[in-house]
């Protein structure tokens, strides 16, 4: 398996679910979501995976140029950034984004809906 | 469906009719899951032939996705000993899981209500490489909600999930 490749997911279907007031489970603070702020924290995500300086990660990087990225890296990646922000990324972002700055930018877009909503 | 549902409630031993494709030991072709309590969820180790193949030394996905599904509603189940159903789940991939290869499975409580639990889980390598990862959503069959569902379960399924709430098992 090319160790590069965005993950081949697969969703199952859900079922609605009609939620009542929730009890959320502690540590789930969710970052700032201005898109400084954004963009500094996906770096600090994806630095701290790929274990690489995140001042040293920009926007036009592409994620297979990044060192130590493979698919599981990738996958840790997405679901930290999923919980820092409070939000879930399709998996078909993860086909679709090729660089850190279209990864910020899908962030930074649900991160405007769900606080729209 | 967890064992306990079906221990004997006086002598806490597991009835021989437990056959939880995930957890039972006397199931022939299960999983045969053993969970443990670890940090503020639960997990379990897994290794597994080529029985549960689907390309040559890969693990089937949807057996990928029975482990996580049987952690997750383990992590539920005794949290609060109440029974639960899945009513969604959604599994992502980082990498196929081997035949013949040790893996451990890890899954917390993420959000609470009364009707209804989310949990998360993940399975990794030895060494912490995320190899899958799932989230998983858990309506509760509390005694309430079982008596709304008698006509539309078998009745030995509602005695049975009625049975398991709340039960100690032996050794808690």
């Amino acid at each position: 398996m090319d160790t590069t490749d965005i993950v081949t997911a697969t969703d199952v279907t859900e079922t609605a679910v009609t939620e009542t007031p929730v009890t959320e489970a502690a540590g789930t603070e969710a970052a700032g979501t201005g898109a400084e702020a954004i963009r500094e924290k996906i770096c600090q995500i994806i630095g701290d995976e790929l274990d690489t300086p995140a001042a040293g990660l920009t926007p036009d990087q592409h994620f297979r140029s990044l060192p130590n990225v493979d698919s599981m890296r990738v996958l840790q990646i997405v679901l930290n950034t999923e919980k820092a922000f409070d939000i879930e990324i399709e998996d078909e972002v993860t086909f679709r984004v090729q660089t850190i700055g279209e990864f910020q930018g899908v962030v930074e877009d649900l991160c405007r809906q769900k606080n729209s909503a | 469906m967890p064992e306990s549902a079906f221990n004997d409630s006086a002598t806490g031993a597991a009835a021989d009719t437990a056959n939880c494709f995930g957890c039972a030991p006397h199931n022939p072709i299960g999983l045969r899951l053993v969970f443990e309590e670890e940090g503020n969820g639960f997990g379990t180790r897994i290794k597994l032939g080529a029985d549960y193949e689907s390309f040559p030394g890969v693990i089937h996905g949807g057996i990928v996705a029975a482990i996580l599904d049987e952690t997750l509603a383990q992590a539920v189940y005794r949290s609060d000993r109440i029974s639960a159903f899945t009513t969604g789940l959604r599994i992502r991939y980082g990498r196929p899981m081997e035949t013949g290869a040790e893996y451990t499975a890890h899954a917390e409580i993420t959000k609470r209500d009364a009707l209804s639990v989310r949990a998360s889980g993940e399975i990794r390598l030895p060494g912490g490489d995320l190899v899958a990862a799932a989230d998983g959503t858990f309506h509760l069959l509390t005694d309430e909600v079982l008596g709304t569902y008698d006509k539309r379960l078998p009745t030995g399924l509602v005695d049975a999930l009625r049975a398991s709430n709340r039960t100690v098992t032996q050794g808690d």
